[in-house]
């Protein structure tokens, strides 16, 4: 089963660009675009489960918060459709309490599944789960671990002229959290288009800011969210446990080197936010202060707010957002997600007031050309194999399995 | 399409406060200002449109500036001679005479102010002043300075000297610890204009340090909130915009090219050279960013336009002051402790995220030396810290900012640059130490 699930024929080992390290952990950044003959031809039957697994290894390149990976997929050939799934151990107490952050990364795994299907001539339909708002918050003692949260099911669709190619795409996409190039401006006909991706679902919109002094407030914001968390303990010990050393070989969690880090400064970082030594107020402080700078750098902010906070909604921002993302990529723009401004109750408020809405923000996100080239090239983040994140027997005791933690495994 | 939602309080940060600067007879032959016949005056403007201001915020201020006058102009012989051959008094009395007159025929016909001097009105406060004209009101602000000030010849005299010093354009790029050094600068020279830049907001715990903060310049007032009971929204002041607004309500003639953005790689020439209209080139730059790339960026553009940097550094107890003299000495490098070389080397590592690294950066820029007593044990990490920024004294701060204003005044008037580029005054040991 594994062998179907993490196929060879999914992946091309030899492509090595410069920003993709070796090692079974960027395995995902490896695999292949396949035209709609191609994933015709990987089995005889019409969507089966290997196929499944080639759309559902697409839901895991997509970006996740803390790169926790929540998404797990149960494939279900039998209905052509793939059930998506929140791993609850995943949802993280300290800095998204509500699973806010961890639900609206299920929105961009589904949103990649669905962009995949329209390149491959698959129709999608899309079915909200009716599992509680309340359980997609952090995995408490004896709750059940994964709950459900949408249904894709996938129909033949009609081949369209020329689709742009999203596996592309969402394979060279990666947050890059650097300082962007000011003098790139984001050009009106693209910032409408993005502003109609997320406003036509109902309840979102996309706020787009590009004034400069707007973006120097947005820059105080977020650093002054991004010190709040910091120096709450709690928070600080789970950055710590997802904060990883570069040579890190998790599957899980997002290495130092992914934030500019020299080995020496994510090592410190990662064993500081732990508590394990002790870290300067300066050196947290300037950690902070690299956000303010790369989103006063940026050609542009993108805020998605919505309407009602509920489930609904998270998942549709996720998969707005994961097709705003890919839709800069195509026009040479990359995105780096900040959840800190959205995440603390009161930087959200004061966001508010600036946007002059009453709706939620629920994400932020700087759109930007990185200045230094070769900020453009740090290495992507990790991803498990798909057989790691497949749900196949619920009773078999899997839904019981241990704390997904980076820090915390053996 | 509008992509910004309009208003953005936090977008419009500082703008506003900027006065708006009438001269008196226009905006009564306009009408753009006019009295009722209990004094209330309106204000008819494009930019705050019919506006009543009551008695009890207007504010004449003609008379008592001629009244100061009075007392420190000498008419003695050694009063300053004008191009005319008349002397400084003597121009006074005239000017008074021909204001006194003006004010005379205007209260015999029932008016409240003559065709005299200019409107200030302020923004932030609803008030307006009337301030005499540009040559006696610059004159007030600057006669105490008497002649302490002079080339190092000797050679010119008073008029000639406040000439060069008044058309002196400085670029103050940071102004935290640089509006101090505005502040001296302005006090010492009374220019004819300046440029601010500076991309932050103003913070209470800059309190300590920056000259003329206060609660005023702390947050927006509630009316700029969406939600008026929102008690996050707080619209924050730019810092460049407070500074030109308390500097303007001193001397509200002089000219400010304001850089709220702060300075960025895409206007650090401009901010340089100017726009070849009417903003001027830049004579000096006083550098003061907290931007570690910016700060090598900006000098290597200056080295480049022959421009002169002039960087104060409170450093604990210690005020360093560092010129890159670029324009006698086109050559010099960009930082004091390390060749340019090494400096960016040293830049680069900076970047990394290792907090040792920045303090390298620092001595590759400012010299080994940089760091002493407490701020070096600081550095070390030794005792507590209660601050997550680099400590800064209050008092120290101010001295920098004052020993900046004077050495840019020494500049401006032909006085070198000190040996090596460089002085510390150590403010503890009370010793000053060149090179």
């Amino acid at each position: 089963m594994t062998d179907l699930l993490d196929s060879e024929l999914f992946f091309d080992c030899e492509q090595s660009p410069g920003d993709l390290p070796g090692g079974d952990a960027f395995l995902a950044w490896r695999l292949r675009s396949l035209t709609p003959v191609e994933f015709r031809g990987l089995s005889v039957d019409w969507l089966s489960r290997k196929q499944l697994a080639y759309l559902a290894w697409c839901g895991l390149l997509a970006p996740t918060s803390h790169n926790t990976v929540p998404q797990w997929f149960e494939l279900l050939p039998e209905m052509k459709a793939i059930r998506v799934w929140l791993d609850r151990s995943r949802v993280l107490p300290a800095s998204d309490p509500s699973g806010r952050q961890a639900t609206i990364s299920i929105g961009c795994a589904v949103g990649n599944i669905a962009l995949a299907s329209l390149c491959l001539g698959l129709d999608v339909d899309v079915e909200l789960a009716n599992t509680p708002l309340s359980l997609t918050g952090p995995l408490s003692n004896s709750e059940r671990r994964h709950v459900p949260l949408m249904m894709l099911r996938f129909r033949e669709g009609t081949k369209l002229a020329n689709p742009i190619d999203w596996i592309d795409l969402m394979r060279r996409r990666k947050m890059v959290r650097a300082e962007y190039d000011q003098s790139f401006q984001l050009n009106n006909s693209l910032a409408e288009q993005l502003q109609k991706v997320v406003g036509g679902r109902k309840g979102l919109q996309l706020h787009i800011i590009t004034d400069p002094s707007a973006l120097i407030a947005l820059g105080k914001l977020q650093e002054l969210a991004d010190n709040t968390v910091i120096n709450r303990v709690s928070f600080a010990r789970e950055l710590g446990d997802w904060l990883l050393e570069n040579d890190d070989q998790s599957t899980i969690g997002m290495r130092g080197r992914e934030f500019g880090l020299s080995d020496d400064a994510a090592r410190r970082f990662h064993r500081g936010f732990k508590g394990e030594i002790p870290l300067f107020p300066d050196e947290t402080a300037a950690l902070a202060k690299t956000g303010n700078i790369g989103i006063r750098t940026s050609s542009a902010v993108g805020i998605v707010t919505v309407a009602q906070d509920d489930l609904e909604h998270r998942l549709a921002a996720g998969w707005a957002f994961e097709e705003v993302s890919l839709r800069l990529l195509c026009e040479q723009f990359v995105v780096s997600v900040h959840a800190g401004t959205i995440e603390v109750e009161a930087s959200n408020l004061a966001l508010k007031g600036h946007l002059r809405t009453r709706n939620r923000p629920v994400m932020l996100f700087r759109i930007g050309k990185p200045r230094r080239q070769e900020d453009g090239l740090r290495p992507h983040s990790s991803r498990p194999r798909l057989s790691a994140q497949t749900i196949f027997d619920l009773q078999s005791g899997a839904d019981r399995g241990p704390d997904s933690n980076p820090a915390k495994r053996e | 399409m509008q992509l910004d939602v309009a208003n953005h309080p936090f977008g419009l940060a500082g703008k506003g406060l900027h006065p708006l600067l009438l001269d008196a007879k226009d905006a009564h032959r306009s009408g753009t200002v006019s009295y009722d016949v209990n004094g209330t005056l309106l204000l008819q403007h494009p930019s705050v449109g019919s506006l009543q201001i009551p008695p009890t915020r207007q504010f004449p201020c003609v008379r008592a500036t001629f009244d100061d006058l009075n007392k420190s102009l000498s008419r003695l012989a050694n009063s300053p001679r004008t191009d005319e051959g008349t002397t400084l008094r003597e121009n006074y009395e005239n000017e008074v005479a021909h204001y006194e007159g003006l004010a005379a025929a205007a209260y015999a016909e029932g008016r409240f102010e003559p065709d005299y001097g200019s409107y200030i009105f302020d923004p932030r406060q609803n008030e307006i002043f009337l301030v005499a004209p540009e040559l006696w009101h610059k004159l007030a602000l600057l006669v105490s300075n008497s002649t302490l000030l002079v080339n190092p010849e000797w050679k010119h005299g008073w008029r000639e000297l406040n000439q060069r010093l008044s058309t002196a354009v400085v670029g103050f790029a940071g102004v935290s610890v640089g509006g101090n050094v505005l502040e001296a600068w302005l006090r010492e020279a009374r220019p004819r204009q300046i440029k601010l830049a500076d991309p932050d907001w103003v913070e209470l715990t800059n309190f300590n340090r920056c000259e003329r903060l206060s609660l005023r310049h702390l947050v927006g007032s509630r009316g700029a909130r969406f939600d008026q009971r929102n008690p996050y929204e707080a619209a924050r002041i730019s810092k460049a915009a407070y500074i030109a607004y308390e500097s303007l309500m001193v001397d509200p003639y002089m000219v400010i090219h304001m850089y709220d953005e702060g300075l960025t790689r895409g206007n650090i020439d401009r901010f340089l050279t100017g726009d070849g209209a009417k903003e001027p080139k830049l004579d000096v730059l006083v550098e003061e960013m907290d931007d570690l790339e910016l700060k090598v960026i900006v000098r290597e553009s200056a080295r480049r336009h022959g421009i002169d940097v002039l960087m104060l550094s409170d450093f604990g107890h210690q005020a360093h002051l560092l010129w890159n003299p670029f324009r006698t000495c086109p050559t010099s490098r960009l930082g004091y402790g390390a060749t340019d070389e090494n400096l960016i080397k040293a830049l680069d590592q900076a970047k990394c995220g290792e907090r040792n690294k920045v303090f390298d950066y620092m001595a590759a820029f400012a010299g080994n030396d940089f760091a002493t007593d407490e701020f070096k044990s600081w550095i070390e990490g030794k005792g507590e810290h209660p601050t997550a920024s680099l400590p800064q004294s209050g008092s120290t701060a101010m001295a920098s900012g004052a020993i900046g204003g004077k050495e840019l005044a020494l500049h401006v008037l032909g006085h070198p640059v000190p040996k090596d580029n460089r002085v510390i005054y150590d403010i503890m040991r009370r010793t000053v130490r060149e090179g």
